[in-house]
């Protein structure tokens, strides 16, 4: 089977760096190997698919800003009409695509398409908003708040997994020039940089 | 008499302690923590701190905050040069460098003082009258010496090493100004429990309670206001941070400034913030400012705000002069003549006014202060510093008074720049004589004197603060307003002298604008305010007018005899105080200035000796080392590898959205001109799509895999417009349709084989996969797994050979790439750039980026047929209006060049045989390459006419070069019309 290679391959021996005050109040990595899939629904087609994933990912979430969180499995409205289903089984894009009538919704597979990025550390908020309009106030960006949101001019997907830790998915195309930006904007707190961990 | 300073050995909000060293103009100089450079310069008995900015007239210190507009100096040296920092804004730190400006040779002598006399040339509008002859185009030749003599500091050229950043902020109450009514605010919405973040400019909290002795009730104020409110861990306090700009959406941008901390960019330290903050509630706080007298010579060296004399004295210790007049028409000056009495200096007080209240003249009285009631400043003496100035009492001849300093005061004018930004224009409150905020919008309210407060304006901050916080939902108690003496405006109608006077009278100091000069204004029909600012500069510069702008208003009201309230305001943009521009960049700069898109299997190109070549925001393979090390030569090696043998390259770029759903090729069939429907799974088709105007938007390939599943390609160029445009459609005009489309760009690695040996090489390379013409003929498609890899396979050809397209998952593009090299290599295989790439596609005639430029129909680039005349899709109607099927359109040709020496160039002007070379011409070369199967320069263009011209002889000329090519018409498909190389 043919290597998965990230955009940021020449990263991944990167020393990291200090910040101003000679800490490292940072860990920015990556998270290889994600499974991400789109959950489409055609118009008039919202029950029947929400009836159709029903076994495989549970109750579609209402909700545009918090992640519903189950059995491993991240699943987020980005859209009225639209979910991504983060994590899973190999098997799960079968499923869906076998689950879900032709008629009222459709699957694709976003696996490689999006770079996986995380941010962690006291000073990961500070940094975000260097780069994100966000408010990520705590009452207000909750651990599994999520915001499609920009940095540097090109979309993305802003996730809080944790208190002080956020994953950013980045297209793929602009992965490498989204990291540097955020390595940039970490530099004053200083960062280590992680390495690549599978997530499922 | 010599105005000289008095550091005082006791008070003053200085560390005596520490000691600073700063250099100005190479002489070392000390002072200590605490002082701003323009109290540093003062302590060290430097008062003449520059040269105006037209006549050059000798300049002090006016003032002691942002307002400003003498004391511009010239901070750092070298790359980190800054120009025009007001002294009074400038915190001193250890090592500061500065330097005084616009002045030749020196600011002690400088022979462009000659302009002053020459002040009758110099008017306001000189620039539009005395210098427009003697011939037109005259001021073109005055205009650089003008702009030497006049103007402000220079900046260096020299590349700032210095780190500048930008981030977001989010807040409940923003309160701008840590005044006592911004203090107050603070601690009310504070203790109400929301967030809040409190803004000050200075590095000082306090604002107008910094003036005040150290020794007053006041202080004691002060600093238990500041404890309470840096008690609070939901108060923010930003110090050194100035609010630059208010706009919609309660949004609010800010400066902080780091310099004073000497920060390091090599430790990623910024010297500048640029901050945009998005407030659920704004409380304006700004305070108000000191206005001006205006009398003869009011800009001599040694005449200062009222206002910014006490805070010398109480803030940095210093007691400026020995024999002071103190000149007003308001009560807030007398606090200043009293605090300056005590330090023993003698004091005169002229006030214009008729009386002031008992307490006051008790006070004075106490002080030993010469009180002179109804007695106006008529004009000040001097040469570089004031040495007296003729006073005018009511119903007595005019008196000389010796003074060395003069405090003046023209009563106060609220801050109303910042609540103007969002198009509230202040209103004039005739009871304190000065303009006020508009009405305040929704979440927007203004505590203290910026709103015109007359009540206490700690009880009036305390209303305001509670009042926001309770507007964004916080329910916690604000307590009680803080006790203690009420602390009020000396508030004042401004009455000014409104004569053309003999001396110059400044009303605006930084343009060196006079009363003459408003009255020139008058004369000649700038009535209005927004005229008399541009006619005369007034309100223009770094000050932005924060000392003129009440003044002039006033002084045009009265030449119009209208009153204030109705003459207006002018109009108040951002910023409020210059920003940097390195401020503004923030991080966005060298590689950070925009984003860079990379393809899946960059680093591999990287890696090979691919020469990479920016093409929008992707970073693509230009051309590779193995055939030549220029692009001029080496795209034709790869081209010849394709025409003969076969070649790779990286098509990822292209735009690919997936289409899906019941009613996908229905909505296929309404977006492209050509019929989709009827497209059978498997198979792929050449599709133009229009704007809503009836011009080619794109054009490019669906692929249909399964009865409801399109693969849509898009040019690189416009993938982002299609994808919106599919969006919009689909959300808002075809809401009916069940279609899901969405990008899968990022997802796919894309590459193309081409050549005749493609086959051959693919059967190698993936050798589970039928390629025969019966399993895939031309534009078929298919999907499979080949080493474990999905994979689409679709026969296609951009370059007119036989070809391929491989679609594989982004992070296994490298893997296949390597795999189809390695396996294939027996044949040769090699990659080839975006340079050949581009140019296979100009001899076989086919159409990219460059035709489609959002002018062009399908008439015009050949595609006409392609439009169905049985289905309705975007674009039908309107591309049959008049102008868009005139023969006479420019239309698509191929063009050969007739001169074996020369070449043909793009965007060369084409003119027919004939035809003079002057003008637009009859169209122009849109791409062009060397054919290495003619032998000849060749290009796609588009013509007048179009092929109706076939075969006549016409002229590529390129004026900038001077060079004229001959060249015939041909068709744009220059190779394999009959299509047999791609059917191979």
């Amino acid at each position: 089977m043919g290597e998965s290679r990230s955009a940021l391959e020449n990263y991944r021996t990167h020393p990291g760096m200090d910040g101003a005050d000679g800490r490292r109040l940072l860990k920015i990595g990556e998270l290889a190997g994600t499974s991400l899939l789109q959950v489409g629904v055609y118009t008039g087609g919202a029950v029947r698919v929400a009836a159709a994933v029903l076994p495989l990912l549970g109750e579609l979430p209402d909700s545009s800003v918090r992640a519903a969180v189950a059995s491993g499995r991240l699943i987020m409205r980005i859209a009225a009409d639209q979910y991504w289903v983060v994590g899973g089984a190999a098997d799960l894009a079968a499923r869906l695509r076998e689950a879900i009538p032709a008629e009222a919704g459709c699957i694709t597979s976003l696996e490689g398409a999006r770079t996986r990025l995380f941010i962690e550390g006291q000073a990961a908020r500070a940094v975000l908003n260097r780069l994100i309009a966000v408010d990520l106030d705590p009452a207000i960006f909750p651990v599994h708040g999520f915001a499609q949101t920009g940095i540097h001019h090109v979309g993305g997907l802003l996730l809080k997994v944790a208190e002080d830790r956020y994953e950013f998915f980045a297209l793929r195309t602009f992965a490498l020039s989204t990291w540097e930006v955020l390595l940039d904007a970490a530099r004053p707190f200083g960062y280590q940089i992680a390495l690549p961990e599978n997530k499922t | 008499m010599t105005l000289g300073t008095t550091r005082l050995s006791i008070g003053g909000r200085i560390n005596r302690e520490r000691a600073l060293a700063f250099r100005f103009e190479g002489r070392s100089l000390s002072a200590y923590q605490g002082d701003t450079l323009a109290s540093a310069l003062l302590a060290n008995d430097v008062h003449l701190i520059g040269r105006s900015f037209k006549y050059h007239r000798p300049r002090g210190f006016m003032s002691s905050g942002v307002e400003e507009p003498n004391a511009l100096l010239t901070l750092g040296s070298g790359a980190r040069r800054t120009p025009n920092v007001p002294a009074t804004t400038a915190e001193l730190y250890e090592g500061l460098i500065c330097e005084r400006q616009n002045a030749w040779p020196s600011v002690e002598f400088d022979l462009m003082s000659i302009t002053g006399r020459l002040a009758s040339v110099f008017e306001a509008g000189f620039y539009y009258k005395t210098f427009m002859g003697p011939r037109r185009g005259s001021w073109m030749f005055y205009e650089r010496f003008i702009r030497r003599a006049a103007g402000l500091g220079s900046a260096t050229h020299l590349a700032d090493p210095d780190r500048y950043d930008t981030r977001h902020a989010f807040t409940d109450v923003l309160i701008i100004g840590s005044g006592p009514a911004g203090l107050a605010a603070a601690r009310a919405a504070g203790r109400s429990g929301c967030r809040v973040t409190l803004l000050e400019q200075d590095f000082l909290l306090g604002g107008s309670l910094l003036t005040a002795s150290t020794e007053s009730p006041d202080e004691d104020l002060r600093r238990s206001l500041e404890a309470d409110v840096a008690s609070l861990p939901n108060v923010e306090i930003l110090r050194r941070t100035t609010a630059i700009g208010v706009y919609d959406g309660l949004t609010v941008v800010w400066v902080e400034r780091r310099e004073s901390a000497r920060p390091d960019p090599a430790k990623g330290e910024a010297r500048e913030i640029l901050v945009t903050c998005r407030a659920r509630a704004i409380v304006h706080a700004e305070g108000a400012l000191e206005r001006p007298l205006i009398f003869g010579n009011n800009d001599l060296p040694g005449i200062l705000l009222a206002s910014a004399v006490r805070t010398y004295l109480n803030r940095y210790a210093l007691r400026l002069g020995k024999h002071i007049l103190i000149a007003t028409n308001n009560d807030s000056a007398w606090a200043t003549g009293i605090d300056l009495a005590a330090t023993g200096a003698r004091v005169t007080l002229a006030d214009e006014r008729p009386t002031a209240n008992a307490s006051l003249l008790e006070s004075a009285r106490r002080a030993g202060i010469e009180v002179r009631m109804a007695t106006q400043l008529g004009q000040a003496r001097g040469t570089r510093a004031v040495r007296g100035a003729w006073l005018r009492t009511e119903g007595a001849a005019a008196q000389w008074l010796a003074c060395d300093l003069i405090a003046m005061s023209g009563g106060w004018s609220p801050t109303v720049h910042l609540t103007s930004h969002t198009g509230v224009r202040p209103v004039y409150d005739n009871i304190i004589g000065a303009m006020v905020p508009g009405p305040w919008p929704a979440g927007v309210s203004g505590a203290g004197a910026v709103a015109g407060a007359r009540e206490d304006l700690l009880a009036h901050g305390h209303k305001v603060g509670s009042g926001a916080a309770r507007s964004v939902g916080a329910s916690g108690d604000a307590g009680d307003p803080i006790p203690g003496s009420p602390w009020t405006m000396g508030w004042a109608q401004p009455v000014q002298n409104r004569a053309k006077a003999r001396s110059k009278a400044f009303v605006d100091f930084q343009n060196d604008v006079t009363t003459n000069d408003v009255v020139l204004a008058y004369e000649e029909g700038y009535e209005s305010l927004e005229h008399l600012k541009r006619y005369t500069t007034l309100g223009m510069g770094t000050d932005q007018g924060k000392t003129s702008n009440l003044a002039a208003a006033q002084l045009m009201a009265e030449l119009r005899g209208s009153d204030l309230g109705a003459s207006g305001a002018t109009t108040y943009r951002p910023p409020y105080t210059p920003v940097s521009v390195g401020a503004l960049a923030g991080r966005s700069i060298g590689a950070h200035f925009r984003p860079t898109r990379r393809t899946p299997l960059h680093d591999w190109h990287v890696a090979n000796g691919a020469t990479m070549i920016e093409a929008g925001p992707w970073l693509r393979p230009w051309f590779y080392a193995w055939a030549g090390g220029e692009a001029a030569t080496a795209y034709l090696a790869e081209m010849k590898l394709v025409r003969g043998g076969v070649g790779i390259s990286d098509t990822s770029s292209l735009g690919k959205i997936d289409v899906q759903g019941p009613d996908a090729a229905e909505f296929l069939d309404r977006i492209y001109v050509n019929h989709f429907a009827s497209l059978p799974v498997g198979k792929a088709r050449y599709g133009v799509m229009l704007n809503d105007d009836g011009i080619v938007l794109d054009d490019g390939t669906t692929s249909r895999f399964s009865e409801f599943c399109y693969f849509l390609t898009t040019t690189t160029a416009q993938a982002g417009e299609v994808m919106s445009r599919l969006e919009f459609l689909l959300q808002t005009a075809w809401t009916d349709l069940r279609v899901q489309v969405l990008s899968v760009t990022d997802r796919w690695a894309g590459m193309s084989v081409a050549g005749p040996l493609s086959r051959r090489a693919l059967t190698l390379a993936l050798p589970g996969i039928d390629l025969s013409n019966e399993a895939l003929p031309h534009m078929g498609v298919s999907e499979h797994v080949s080493d474990g890899m999905p994979v689409r396979v679709l026969r296609l050809s951009f370059s007119g050979e036989l070809a391929y397209e491989i679609y594989v998952p982004a992070d296994r593009g490298t893997a296949m790439w390597e795999m189809i090299l390695k396996r294939a290599s027996p044949l040769g295989i090699k990659p080839y750039g975006l340079e050949a790439l581009a140019s296979l596609r100009i001899e076989k005639g086919h159409v990219a980026g460059l035709e489609l430029d959002h002018r062009n129909t399908l008439a015009d680039l050949g595609l006409a047929k392609m439009a169905s005349q049985k289905k309705a899709f975007v674009g039908r109607e309107l591309k049959e209006r008049a102008e868009l099927t005139a023969p006479e359109r420019w239309s698509l040709v191929g063009l050969e060049c007739l001169d074996t020496t020369a070449r043909l160039r793009g965007g060369a002007i084409l003119f027919a045989k004939e035809d003079p070379i002057r003008g637009h011409g009859r169209g122009y070369i849109t791409s062009v390459m060397y054919s290495t199967v003619l032998k000849k320069s060749i290009a796609l263009a588009l013509y007048r006419g179009g092929l109706t011209h076939r075969g006549e002889e016409i002229v590529c000329a390129s004026p900038l070069r001077g060079e004229q090519v001959r060249a015939r018409i041909v068709s744009p498909m220059f190779i394999d019309a009959s299509g047999e190389r791609l059917h191979g």
